[in-house]
């Protein structure tokens, strides 16, 4: 950024700077050569001064030693005055030879010329009407102007051509272009230095920033870049990177948070599989504790298994991986279903099921993801409702949306266990040993809800009956811009003529 | 040596309890917290392994409850809570060691070995007594680098006495340290068990270590 900066700006800089000097150079050499042109044609308004038709003759007067610039030996200036083709007078610095002359022009012209010397050199050429001697009231009397030309003279025509060397403007000139581009170099340079102080000046915030950016690890993701001092250009992206931060922040303690609980559930059936295993290998003429051991052995691997797939199903649904396949599905045939697995639990504590669907229980949804809510949900219930006490679970469905709420007695509840329900791995009892239950169940609840855009609500009502409720759209609805060819024929069914396909959130 | 094994994890507890049953001690187990406290309040152990997430009443509310109580046992905290501040709770709390779940069995067991021979202010697990040497590390006694061949009750006997040198033991203190709370003994065990080790002392040529205190116990002298 700093080098594209100092490219355009010095760039910029540096060719509006030469292009002025180029500018002011040309401007310089045009007055100079303006100069010389006036001073050339004074000159030769001089020499037309001296011309004069005298009885129909044309006379020069020339003051010799008053014009030694056109004498015969030093003289290094040249005229020609010229009546009709035929020479009136040459400079004697011109000897015998010729100037060049346009014979059709009848305006004042300039050129430049070779001069008879060699050197480089400009001429004017006029062409004049020279003045004429007339008796007046006062006697004798010059008469340069026609209006005042008495009637029957007439006056002849004079060509002349002045013409000097221009080796003194073209050393004015060299001059004047060396000065600028002397005075250009210094300017640039002194621009360049300007450019890049004022670059660097301008991005120390930026540089400042990125030094405290880069020193930014996975310990200090507390700090925050945004300050007062920092100019009103920047302060938005230290507010933003600001954001970043607590959003990175926020996610490294989630996961710190997640490895520590994970290193800290395994740790007991890591224990209990270690201890087993010494014990077992120690003493192995015990054969039925043994036999014993090995069943435990692959109960801790069953329940580490089940811990796993919870964890992996929770990252999958938290990182939105997974894919959602809609098909119709009934609520109350699903809620069986994830009861059935739950009865020999529910069976051995006496807790019963008492289920009632209103309405036509037809959903479209994700059936694999609503069972696992549904059996998270009713495992929990089965293990923590009282021993012999009910579940409730009530469903309704109507066109547009449906409900479902399972209930259970929870006397060991209190309301402020509330706000840490679907906490990951928060138990309302610290012991791990049951083993069956390792406080990922209403996450993953909660995760799998929100795959679906569904709303789950915990309540806990004064007789300590605790309630999750379950709501959200009959139909899921898949974005268009998500939805990608179906591959069932299920998949393509839906309520309000929308197509509902596999999608990947 | 008698322990009692407070773990709410059935199968750890199984396995702790078969492991230190086979090493010769005596073991109850307790579930939770509560049932963790009446065993405490009804039998004096010689070591005691303690978890700290327990169902009903913590762990460091029953260590502390124990020893506010006067429980007097050696404390090992078996716990996943590995960081410093909770160690150092455990400790400062009353607990006499800490270990970090998972665990080798072997430590575990050296572990509490070592609690109980510091209770005993034994340093060195070899213990000489008389002509005999009692090796409490690895359970092996001998005369004259002869080694005397001992049932795990015999040796049980002759460990409690030779820790408590010169008291007396009761036959029932001798039954409460061998023996885990819910066992059925028959009455005259110890009469058979100290029989059969004086048989194999003096078969080995060692006389009169286990004097009788009738009315009393036993004492090694």
């Amino acid at each position: 950024m700093r080098r594209r900066l100092l490219l355009l700006v010095g760039g910029g800089a540096l060719l509006l700077l030469g292009a002025g000097s180029i500018l002011s150079a040309v401007l310089v050499e045009r007055r100079f050569r303006a100069g010389f042109d006036r001073e050339l044609r004074s000159k030769a308004n001089l020499l037309a001064s001296l011309v004069e038709q005298e009885h129909g003759a044309l006379q020069v007067e020339l003051p010799g030693d008053l014009l030694p610039e056109f004498m015969p030996v030093r003289g290094r200036e040249y005229f020609q005055f010229w009546d009709g083709e035929r020479t009136l007078l040459r400079s004697g610095s011109l000897g015998s030879r010729d100037l060049p002359r346009a014979r059709r022009a009848r305006t004042t012209r300039f050129a430049d010329l070779r001069l008879p010397d060699g050197r480089r050199g400009r001429l004017v050429q006029i062409h004049f009407l020279p003045r004429v001697e007339i008796e007046g009231s006062g006697g004798l009397e010059w008469v340069v102007s026609s209006d005042r030309m008495p009637a029957g003279i007439d006056r002849r025509p004079v060509v002349l051509v002045v013409a000097r060397g221009i080796e003194e403007l073209a050393r004015t000139i060299t001059g004047v272009r060396l000065s600028l581009t002397g005075a250009g170099l210094v300017l640039a340079a002194g621009l360049l230095l300007v450019v890049r102080w004022g670059v660097k000046r301008g991005l120390r915030p930026l540089r400042q920033l990125a030094e405290r950016v880069a020193a930014l690890g996975p310990q200090t993701l507390d700090a925050r870049l945004d300050s007062p001092e920092l100019p009103s250009e920047v302060a938005p992206l230290a507010a933003r990177l600001d954001e970043l931060l607590a959003r990175l922040a926020e996610a490294f303690e989630r996961e710190k948070r997640f490895s520590s609980d994970v290193a800290h559930e395994l740790r007991t059936p890591v224990a209990e599989l270690r201890s087993l295993a010494e014990v077992a290998h120690r003493w192995p003429e015990d054969r039925h504790a043994t036999q014993a051991f090995f069943a435990d052995v692959g109960a801790v691997a069953a329940q580490m298994e089940e811990l796993i797939g919870n964890l992996l199903a929770l990252a999958r649904s938290d990182a939105g991986a997974d894919a959602l396949w809609v098909q119709e599905v009934s609520l109350a045939a699903a809620v069986k279903r994830a009861w059935e697995r739950q009865e020999p639990r529910a069976a051995e504590r006496g807790v019963t099921l008492d289920l009632a669907i209103d309405g036509d229980d037809a959903l479209f949804t994700d059936a694999a993801k609503l069972d696992l809510i549904l059996a998270n949900l009713l495992a929990n219930a089965a293990a923590y409702a009282p021993v012999g006490s009910p579940v409730s679970c009530r469903g309704e469905v109507d066109g547009q949306r449906f409900r479902l709420a399972i209930a259970n007695a929870a006397p060991q509840l209190d309301p402020g266990d509330l706000p840490l329900l679907g906490q990951r791995f928060w138990r309302k009892d610290d012991a791990r040993g049951d083993g069956r239950h390792a406080g990922l169940g209403l996450t993953l609840v909660r995760s799998l809800a929100n795959a679906l855009g569904y709303a789950v609500d915990f309540r806990l009502d004064g007789e300590r009956r605790f309630t999750v409720e379950v709501s959200g759209p009959r139909v899921l609805a898949v974005p268009a811009a998500l939805r990608r060819p179906a591959t069932s024929p299920a998949a393509a069914a839906t309520a309000d003529g929308a197509d509902l396909k596999p999608v990947l959130r | 040596m008698r322990a009692l094994v407070i773990e709410d994890s059935e199968r750890l507890r199984r396995s702790l309890t078969h492991g230190l049953t086979r090493s010769g001690w005596a073991v109850d187990g307790a579930a939770d917290g509560e049932e963790a406290l009446a065993f405490l309040a009804s039998f004096a152990y010689d070591a005691v392994v303690l978890d700290l997430m327990l169902p009903k009443v913590s762990g460091l509310d029953v260590l502390r409850r124990a020893r506010q109580a006067g429980a007097q046992a050696p404390i090992l905290i078996l716990s996943a809570l590995d960081r410093v501040e909770e160690r150092v709770q455990g400790l400062e709390a009353g607990a006499d060691d800490y270990l970090v779940k998972p665990f080798a069995f072997d430590e575990l067991r050296a572990r509490l070995q070592a609690l109980v021979r510091r209770r005993h202010q034994v340093r060195d697990p070899r213990l000489q007594v008389g002509d005999v040497e009692v090796d409490l590390a690895a359970k092996r006694v001998s005369r004259g680098g002869e080694p005397i061949h001992l049932t795990p009750g015999e040796y049980a006997v002759l460990e409690l006495l030779v820790l408590r040198r010169g008291a007396v033991v009761s036959q029932a203190q001798i039954v409460d340290h061998l023996y885990p709370s819910r066992s059925e003994v028959s009455s005259n065990v110890v009469e058979v068990l100290v029989s059969g080790l004086r048989r194999k002392l003096r078969e080995a040529g060692s006389e009169g270590l286990i004097q009788t205190r009738r009315g009393f116990g036993y004492v090694v002298a």
